[in-house]
C-alpha cells in the first residue's frame, strides 16, 4: 500500500470516519493502534509487524522495570542499583539499536543463510524490514534513556504505548516523535471540527502536490540524466541540482501529507521542515532539515558527548583559548554527523556523507575565529542581503556536491560521477535543448521550473513569516473552492503516474 | 547571582536580550553551541556540576530558569 494509492486514501478515510464516530478516548485509540498495526502490514508485513510489537514490549517491559527499581532505591539509589539501572538501559538499547543496525546492516547474511537453505531445498521466510524503523527505533531509545534519567514515569498501559510506537502516519517516513510530545495526546478525547480538518485537507494536498507533481516529476530528468553516459559536464551538475530540489520535496511532502492527516485527527507532530532552501551555512540547514533527527540528535548524542567530563578534562588541555572552548562542540558534531550519515543507509558513500557535513560544521566552529578575522580585512558586511544571497547559494552548492555521495549506490560510483561532473565545461547542452532528450519534454520541463519557482517561493515566504492556510482560511468561500479545486485538478493532471511515468516511493521511506 | 549570570550570558551571546527573552532554548534563540559555552562557563564559575539531561527548555528558556538551575544545583 503506497501512501499515493487510492488504497491508502480509501484506508485513511475508513480510519476518519471510524475515529470521530467514536467519541471515547480509549475507543478512538484503538482505532488508531489498529490503523497502525493494518498500515504497518500493508506496508512490510505481517511478520515484520509482529516483530515492532516484540520490540516494543521489550522497552516497555524495560522501562517499567528500570523504573521500579529506581523507586525501590529513592532517589539517591545504591551503587548496584544504579549499575542495575544502567545494565537495563543497555540491553534495551542493544535491542532497540540493535534490530535496527542488524536490517541496516546485516540482512545480508540473512539473504546468504536463505540461499544456502534454498540448496538444500529449505526455504526461509523473507524477512522484510519493518515500515519506518529507523524512526521509532530512535524514539524508543529517547525513551528509555528518559525514563533512565527520571523526566517523566514510564508508561503503564502497553495499549497507549504500542498506539505511540505504530502511530500510522508517522511510521511511513517520520517525524521521529518522542514519546512525551506524542504519548500524552493519546489519553486525550478529540473531536470532529471542520475548520481543522479543512486545514489538514489542505496541507495534504500541498504534500501530494509537492510529491506527485513536482518530485516524481524532477526525479525522470534526474534518472534521465544521471543514467546516460554521454551527459557530462555542466548536465551533471544541472541533475544533481536538480535532485536536491527532488529530494526536499518529495521528504516534505510526504511529511505535509503526514502532518496533514495529524491534523484532521487532532494530534499535534513534532515540524521536521523550517524553510531548508534559506539556510546559508550547514549548521543552519541541518537546524531547518528534518528537523526531529536534530532534536534527537542534540540532545540524545551532542550533549552527552559535549558535556561528558573526560572530554571536557581534554579540552582543558587544549592551550589555545578558542579551541579549548570548542573542542568539546566540535567533536561532539563529528560524532552526530557520522552517525546521521549511516543512518541515512548503509556503505561507506554514507559514512563519507557524514564526514563531509561533519567538516563543515565542525570546521565553522572550530574556525570561528579566523571567519570574523577575515570578514574584517575583507570588509565584509555580513547584514547585507547580498551577503546573505550568496550566502544561501555557497551552502546550496555544498549540498549539492555532498548528495553526489548518497546518490550513487558507493563511494566508486560517486567519485565517478564527481569525474563525469567535471568531464567537460561545456555549458551549451543547457539551453541547445539537449535536456529535453531525457524523459521530459519542453512543456514538462517548464512546468517543472514554475514549480520549482513557488517552492522557493513560499520558502521564502514562510520565511518572512506568511501563514498560507491562516490566509487562504480568510478568504471567501468561492475563492477558497477555486484554489482547492485548481490543486486537486492539478494533482491529477500533471501529478506523475502510470506505467511509463512510474512514481517512485517516498525516498525517506527507505531510510 | 543573577548579575553575575546575566554577565556570563551576555559575554557569550552580546546579541541576545536576556533580560526578556522567555525562549531561549525553543525559539531556537541559543544554538546548541552556546548552550555548551554557557554550561561551561556556569560549572567553572559556581563550581557546580551539570549533566547533558540538564539541558532541557525549562532549565534554559530564560535567565531566571537559568538561575534557578544554578541555585538548585549549589544547593544540592
Amino acid at each position: 500500500m503506497s501512501i499515493k494509492s487510492l488504497t491508502f486514501l480509501l484506508f485513511v478515510f475508513v480510519v476518519f470516519c471510524l475515529y470521530f464516530a467514536v467519541q471515547k478516548t480509549n475507543l478512538q485509540k484503538i482505532v488508531l493502534l489498529a490503523a497502525g498495526l493494518v498500515c504497518m502490514a500493508a506496508m512490510s508485513s505481517i511478520a515484520a509487524t509482529a516483530l515492532v510489537i516484540l520490540l516494543a514490549l521489550c522497552i516497555y517491559g524495560i522501562a517499567l522495570s528500570m523504573e521500579k527499581l529506581i523507586q525501590k532505591n529513592g532517589s539517591a539509589g545504591t551503587k548496584t542499583a544504579k549499575n542495575q539501572g544502567r545494565g537495563l538501559l543497555l540491553l534495551g538499547a542493544f535491542l532497540d539499536i540493535g534490530l535496527l543496525l542488524y536490517f541496516k546492516f546485516f540482512q545480508n547474511t540473512y539473504v546468504l543463510l536463505q540461499n544456502y537453505f534454498a540448496t538444500k531445498h529449505i526455504t526461509l521466510a523473507e524477512l522484510v524490514v519493518p515500515i519506518g524503523l529507523s524512526y521509532y527505533t530512535l524514539a524508543l531509545y529517547g525513551y528509555l534513556s528518559d525514563i533512565y534519567h527520571k523526566k517523566y514515569p514510564a508508561e503503564k498501559s502497553f495499549l497507549l504505548f504500542l498506539t505511540y510506537v505504530t502511530y500510522f502516519p508517522a511510521i511511513i517516513e517520520g517525524p521521529i516523535n518522542l514519546y512525551q510530545k506524542l504519548a500524552p495526546q493519546f489519553r486525550e478525547r478529540h473531536s470532529f471540527d471542520g475548520n481543522r480538518i479543512v486545514m489538514g485537507l489542505q496541507r495534504c494536498l500541498w504534500g501530494y502536490f509537492k510529491k506527485v507533481v513536482i518530485a516524481d516529476r524532477i526525479g525522470i530528468l534526474v534518472m534521465g540524466i544521471l543514467q546516460d553516459d554521454t551527459a557530462v559536464g555542466p548536465l551533471v551538475f544541472y541533475a544533481m541540482v536538480l535532485y536536491s530540489f527532488q529530494i526536499y520535496t518529495d521528504f516534505s511532502g510526504g511529511i505535509d501529507v503526514i502532518m496533514g492527516i495529524s491534523e484532521i485527527l487532532d494530534i499535534k507532530l513534532t515540524e521536521n521542515f523550517r524553510s531548508p532552501l534559506v539556510s546559508s551555512n550547514v549548521t543552519e540547514y541541518w537546524a531547518r532539515w528534518h528537523m526531529s533527527l536534530g532534536a534527537f540528535m542534540e540532545k540524545y548524542i551532542y550533549y552527552p558527548i559535549a558535556l561528558n567530563r573526560k572530554v571536557m578534562k581534554i579540552s582543558k588541555k587544549i592551550s589555545n583559548k578558542y579551541l579549548s572552548k570548542a573542542f568539546s562542540s566540535a567533536l561532539a558534531s563529528f560524532v552526530v554527523f557520522v552517525i546521521v550519515g549511516i543512518w541515512h543507509g548503509t556503505g561507506w558513500n554514507y559514512v563519507v556523507y557524514g564526514l563531509y557535513q561533519a567538516v563543515f560544521v565542525a570546521g565553522a566552529v572550530l574556525l570561528t575565529p579566523l571567519y570574523k578575522r577575515m570578514k574584517g580585512v575583507l570588509h565584509i558586511d555580513d547584514t547585507t542581503l547580498k551577503w546573505r544571497v550568496f550566502t544561501i547559494l555557497r551552502t546550496f552548492v555544498i549540498l549539492v556536491f555532498g548528495r553526489i555521495l548518497i546518490k550513487s549506490a558507493n563511494l566508486q560510483q560517486a567519485g565517478a560521477l564527481l569525474q563525469r561532473m567535471f568531464a567537460d565545461a561545456n555549458p551549451h547542452a543547457l539551453f541547445d535543448g539537449t535536456i529535453y532528450q531525457f524523459g521530459l519534454d519542453y512543456k514538462n520541463v517548464f512546468l517543472m521550473y514554475a514549480c520549482i519557482a513557488l517552492v522557493i517561493i513560499v520558502d521564502i515566504l514562510h520565511e518572512r513569516g506568511v501563514h498560507f492556510r491562516e490566509l487562504l482560511m480568510r478568504q471567501g468561500i468561492v475563492f477558497r473552492y477555486v484554489i482547492y479545486y485548481a490543486a486537486v485538478f492539478s494533482i491529477i493532471v500533471f501529478g506523475i503516474y502510470g506505467p511509463e511515468f512510474h512514481s517512485a516511493d517516498f525516498i525517506y521511506q527507505a531510510f | 547571582m543573577r548579575e553575575e549570570i546575566l554577565e556570563i550570558l551576555s559575554g557569550i551571546c552580546p546579541d541576545v536580550d536576556f533580560e526578556t527573552e522567555t525562549e531561549l532554548i525553543d525559539g531556537g534563540v541559543i544554538e546548541s553551541f552556546d548552550v555548551i559555552q554557557i554550561v561551561t562557563e556556569l560549572m567553572e564559575h559556581f563550581n557546580i556540576e551539570i549533566d547533558a539531561d540538564d539541558i532541557e527548555p525549562e532549565n534554559l528558556n530564560s535567565l531566571e530558569s537559568i538561575c534557578e538551575m544554578v541555585r538548585r544545583k549549589m544547593g544540592a
